[in-house]
C-alpha cells in the first residue's frame, strides 16, 4: 500500500471519528464520546477539531475553565481558527465577561465585515450587557447582509421578548418558525417567549416536546418541572397573580383595601368576612405554591 | 450586491470609562421595599437600579420628580388647609389609618413606574440569569432609611 494511500485512509478514519463523537455530543452522551476521543487522541494528540470536540464536552460537564483553556490553547496555536474563537466567545458570554466577548467579536468581525452570523452573535452580548438599542441595530444590520440568517432572526426574537410585551407575537420569531419549524433552538425561544407572557400552559407543551426530544437535557427538565408546578389545577385561582406578577400584588392590595373600607360603610359584617377572605388568599398564595413544588417535585 | 456594513456598529461599547451594566435589584426587593418603606425607600430603589443599569443619566429625571412630587404632597397633605381637610376626608373613608394607606398607595404606584422604566432589563436578567445582588440587606436598610426620611419630612413640614 503507497504511503499516500495510507494517508488517505487515515484522514478518512479520523472524519469518521469526529462525526461519530460529534453526533455523541449532540444527543449528550459524553462518557461514551469521550471514551472515543482519549481513542482518536492516542492516534493524533494535537489535532484542533479533536479538541474543539474536548471543549464541546468539557462544556457539556460545566467544566468551563477545561474548556477555556483546550480552545485557548487551540487559538495560540491556529489564531484564525474561526470554531474555537466562535467557541469562546460564547464561553466568555455565557461567564459574564462581556467586555472580552465583545473584544474577541469586533476582532472576528474587522476580518469578517461581511458575516451575518457574527453580527448577530456579537448582538448577543450586546443583548446581555444591557445594550438594547445596539442589539437591535446589530440585529437588523445581520438580516441587511444575510435577510435568512437564523442567528440574526434569534437575536431580533429575543430583543422582542426582553422588549416587548407579547414577545410570542414577535415578527421575527414568526419567520423563524416559518423557516425551521422542527429546530429545538426556535422551539426554545417560543416557550422563552411564552413563560415571559405568562402564558404557562402553552409553554409547558412546548418545553415537554423539547424534553422528549432530549431527556437528558438539564435546563428544559427544570423548566418543565417549574411550568408543572405553576399550571396544577390548585394553583388556577392564583392566574392574576401568576399572569400579572408583581403588577397583580399591587392591584390585589390597593383593591382589597378600597373594597374593605368601602364595604365597611355599608355593612361592617361583610367587610370583616371579606378582609378575612382576602387574607386567606393572600396566604394560600404564600403557602401553597411552595409546599405543592416540594410535594410534586419530592 | 450587499452594501458595506456599517462600521459605527463596530464601537466598542463596553470597557474603557464605561461602566458594565449589571442586573437591577429583583421586582420583589423593590416591592417590599416600596410597602414597608414607602414612597421615598421606592423611589431611591429606582435611582439604584438606574445606576446599576447604567441608565442614571436618562432616569434621573424621574427620580427627581418623584421625590419632588412625594415632598409637595407631604407638604400639602400635613402643613396646608386645604391637606387638614383632605386628611379628614382619607380618614373618614379609609379609617384612622387612611393617609397612611395613601403613603403605600403612592409607594406602590411608584414601584410600578419603575417596574415599567426597567421592565427590558428586569426581563434580560431573568433571560440570561444574570445574578441578581443580595436584595435583603438593601431591602431593610431601604425600609428603615425609608421610614426615618419620611418622619423628618413631616416633622419638617410641620414644624
Amino acid at each position: 500500500m503507497s504511503e499516500s494511500t495510507a494517508d488517505h485512509d487515515a484522514a478518512a478514519t479520523l472524519a469518521d471519528q469526529r462525526h461519530r463523537i460529534s453526533e455523541l455530543l449532540d444527543r449528550r452522551r459524553v462518557a461514551h464520546a469521550r471514551s472515543l476521543l482519549s481513542q482518536a487522541f492516542a492516534a493524533h494528540p494535537d489535532e484542533a477539531e479533536l479538541l474543539l470536540l474536548g471543549a464541546r464536552a468539557d462544556l457539556l460537564d460545566d467544566d468551563h475553565h477545561s474548556a477555556r483553556r483546550t480552545l485557548e490553547h487551540v487559538i495560540s496555536r491556529e489564531p484564525d481558527h474561526l470554531g474555537a474563537r466562535a467557541m469562546l466567545l460564547s464561553l466568555l458570554a455565557a461567564d459574564g465577561e462581556l467586555v472580552a466577548a465583545e473584544q474577541l467579536a469586533l476582532s472576528m468581525l474587522r476580518e469578517h465585515p461581511q458575516s451575518a452570523w457574527l453580527y448577530a452573535v456579537y448582538g448577543r452580548v450586546m443583548l446581555q450587557a444591557l445594550q438594547f438599542p445596539k442589539a437591535r441595530e446589530l440585529a437588523q444590520e445581520a438580516l441587511r447582509l444575510d435577510p435568512h440568517e437564523d442567528e440574526a432572526l434569534r437575536l431580533l426574537a429575543l430583543c422582542d421578548v426582553v422588549e416587548r410585551r407579547r414577545g410570542a407575537d414577535s415578527a421575527a420569531l414568526q419567520r423563524l418558525l416559518a423557516q425551521n419549524p422542527d429546530d429545538r433552538q426556535t422551539l426554545g425561544l417560543v416557550v422563552t417567549a411564552l413563560i415571559h407572557d405568562g402564558q404557562s400552559s402553552a409553554a409547558l407543551r412546548g418545553a415537554r416536546e423539547l424534553l422528549r426530544a432530549d431527556p437528558n437535557d438539564a435546563h428544559w427538565l427544570a423548566v418543565v418541572k417549574a411550568l408543572t408546578v405553576d399550571t396544577h389545577w390548585s394553583l388556577k385561582p392564583l392566574w392574576p397573580l401568576q399572569r400579572f406578577g408583581w403588577g397583580g400584588s399591587i392591584a390585589l392590595w390597593l383593591g382589597g383595601i378600597v373594597a374593605v373600607r368601602a364595604l365597611a360603610q355599608a355593612d361592617s359584617a361583610a367587610a370583616s368576612v371579606l378582609s378575612w377572605v382576602i387574607l386567606g388568599y393572600v396566604l394560600y398564595s404564600w403557602v401553597w405554591p411552595p409546599l405543592l413544588k416540594r410535594w410534586l417535585l419530592r | 450586491m450587499t452594501s458595506l456594513p456599517r462600521h459605527d456598529l463596530l464601537q466598542p461599547s463596553l470597557g474603557g470609562s464605561a461602566r458594565l451594566a449589571a442586573a437591577p435589584y429583583s421586582l420583589g426587593t423593590g416591592m417590599w421595599s416600596a410597602f414597608f418603606g414607602g414612597p421615598l425607600a421606592a423611589t431611591a430603589l429606582i435611582g439604584i437600579n438606574a445606576w446599576r443599569v447604567g441608565r442614571l443619566r436618562r432616569d434621573a429625571v424621574w427620580v427627581v420628580l418623584l421625590a419632588m412630587a412625594y415632598v409637595a404632597w407631604t407638604f400639602f397633605l400635613h402643613a396646608t388647609p386645604a391637606g387638614a381637610e383632605a386628611r379628614s376626608t382619607l380618614v373618614s373613608w379609609l379609617g384612622s389609618r387612611g393617609p397612611a394607606y395613601c403613603d403605600r398607595f403612592i409607594a406602590l404606584m411608584s414601584f410600578a413606574g419603575g417596574m415599567l422604566l426597567h421592565r427590558s432589563e428586569q426581563r434580560s436578567a431573568d433571560l440570561f440569569g444574570l445574578k441578581r445582588p443580595n436584595g435583603w440587606i438593601m431591602g431593610v436598610a431601604l425600609i428603615v432609611c425609608g421610614v426615618v426620611a419620611g418622619d423628618l419630612l413631616i416633622f419638617w413640614v410641620t414644624r
